[in-house]
C-alpha cells in the first residue's frame, strides 16, 4: 500500500518534501492554492514536479452551475497545467455559484436527466478547452436532491457522453451514507465509469460528520479502497488537524494509514 | 442565460439552504459557509485573530461573506479579499 499512496500537497508540507525527498509515488495539487502564489513559490513547485508525478485537482470549475463557465478561470488552470506538465485535471460533480453568489461548499446536483445533460455538455466544452479529459469528484452530500438517477449511474453516464471519469472519493461515500443511507457498496457495484484517481481520507466520528478530512481514514474506507484496482492511483487527502510530514510519510510507507 | 428548471431548483437551495441561518440538517450548508471560512481564515491569519479577538474576528467574518461573493473563494484564496476588506474596517486600524 505504502508505494500505491501519494498525498495531497499542502503549501507548508513543500520544504519538508524537497528536503528529504521521500518516494511518493503522486502529488495532488489544489489549483485554488497555488492563484495567489508568488514566483518563487511556484519555482519551488516546479522542483517538486521534477521529483513526483502530479495530479491536479480543482475546486472552482463549477460545471453543474447554471452560471456561465469562467473563461478566464479555465484559462489560468491550462496555464498551470502546461507549465507542471500535468495531464490529469479533476474538479468535482456539483455547482457552486447561481446568479453570480458563490458558495464555499460543494453543492448537490438534483439527479435528473436534465441535470445530467447540463454536465455533459459543460464538461465537454471544458475539456476543448483544457485540451484534457477531466476526471469529476463524488462530493459528500449532506440533504437529498430531486431526482431519481443513481449518482453512480450520473458518473456512467458522463463517462459514456463525454469521456468524464470518476475521480472517485471514497470518504466522500462513506460520510454521504451517513447522511443518506446510501450503499458506498452499492455505488462501487454499479460503477462502469473509469477511475482517473482516489481520494481516501478520515473524517471526525460523529453520527453525521462533515468532509473535513480529519484524522487517518477509516478501516470502511480501505475496505472499500480494497475493491479498486492496484494501477488506479490512491491520494491521502488531510486538512483538519494534519501532522507534520515527518510524522504523516511514515505512516504511510509503513502501511498504517487507517485507524478502526 | 435563459432560466431553466436546474437554475430555478439552484436559486431556491441557494437561497434556502445556503444564505438562510437553520439549525439541525437543515442548517449544514450554512454552517459550512461560515465555519468554512472562519477556520480557512483563523489559521491563516492568526497575527490578525489575536489582535481583534476570537468574537470580533467571527464577526468581521461573517459580516465578510455578506458583504462580498468570492469569485474563487475557497482555501486560501479567502485570504487576500478578507484583508482588503479588513482595511476597509477602521476599527481594525489599531491592530
Amino acid at each position: 500500500m505504502g508505494a500505491r499512496m501519494g498525498i495531497s500537497l499542502r503549501r507548508e508540507w513543500v520544504d519538508p518534501l524537497l528536503a528529504t525527498r521521500p518516494p511518493l509515488p503522486a502529488l495532488e495539487v489544489i489549483f485554488e492554492q497555488w492563484v495567489f502564489a508568488s514566483e518563487s513559490e511556484l519555482r519551488q513547485l516546479e522542483r517538486l514536479r521534477e521529483r513526483h508525478p502530479f495530479l491536479l485537482h480543482c475546486l472552482s470549475m463549477n460545471v453543474g452551475s447554471s452560471d456561465p463557465l469562467d473563461r478566464d478561470y479555465f484559462e489560468q488552470v491550462r496555464a498551470f497545467a502546461d507549465r507542471f506538465a500535468i495531464a490529469q485535471i479533476s474538479d468535482h460533480l456539483s455547482w457552486r455559484s447561481i446568479h453570480g453568489q458563490w458558495s464555499l461548499s460543494l453543492l448537490p446536483l438534483p439527479r435528473t436527466e436534465e441535470a445530467l445533460a447540463h454536465v455533459a455538455a459543460r464538461v465537454t466544452e471544458a475539456q476543448s478547452f483544457l485540451g484534457r479529459t477531466i476526471a469529476l469528484e463524488n462530493i459528500s452530500q449532506y440533504l437529498p436532491v430531486p431526482g431519481d438517477v443513481p449518482l453512480v449511474e450520473m458518473f456512467n453516464q458522463l463517462n459514456e457522453r463525454a469521456g468524464t471519469l470518476l475521480h472517485l472519493d471514497l470518504n466522500n461515500l462513506l460520510v454521504t451514507e451517513r447522511w443518506l443511507g446510501e450503499s458506498p457498496g452499492a455505488f462501487l457495484d454499479r460503477l462502469t465509469a473509469d477511475i482517473a484517481w482516489v481520494h481516501v481520507a478520515g473524517h471526525e466520528n460523529v453520527p453525521l460528520p462533515i468532509d473535513d478530512h480529519s484524522g487517518m481514514p477509516t478501516a470502511a474506507c480501505m475496505d472499500l479502497l480494497a475493491r479498486v484496482a492496484p494501477s488506479v492511483p490512491v491520494i491521502l487527502e488531510w486538512d483538519r488537524e494534519r501532522p507534520p510530514l515527518q510524522k504523516l510519510l511514515p505512516a504511510i510507507s509503513a502501511e498504517q494509514v487507517h485507524r478502526a | 442565460m435563459p432560466e431553466t428548471p436546474l437554475s430555478a431548483w439552484q436559486a431556491q437551495f441557494f437561497s434556502e439552504r445556503v444564505s438562510t441561518r437553520a439549525s439541525g440538517r437543515e442548517g449544514v450548508y450554512f454552517r459550512e459557509q461560515v465555519f468554512g471560512a472562519l477556520g480557512v481564515l483563523s489559521e491563516a491569519l492568526p497575527d490578525v485573530q489575536a489582535a481583534v479577538g476570537e468574537q470580533n474576528f467571527r464577526f468581521f467574518v461573517r459580516e465578510f461573506l455578506s458583504a462580498y461573493q468570492p469569485q474563487d473563494a475557497l482555501g486560501t484564496t479567502l485570504i487576500e479579499p478578507f484583508r482588503s476588506f479588513l482595511r476597509t474596517r477602521p476599527e481594525l486600524s489599531a491592530g
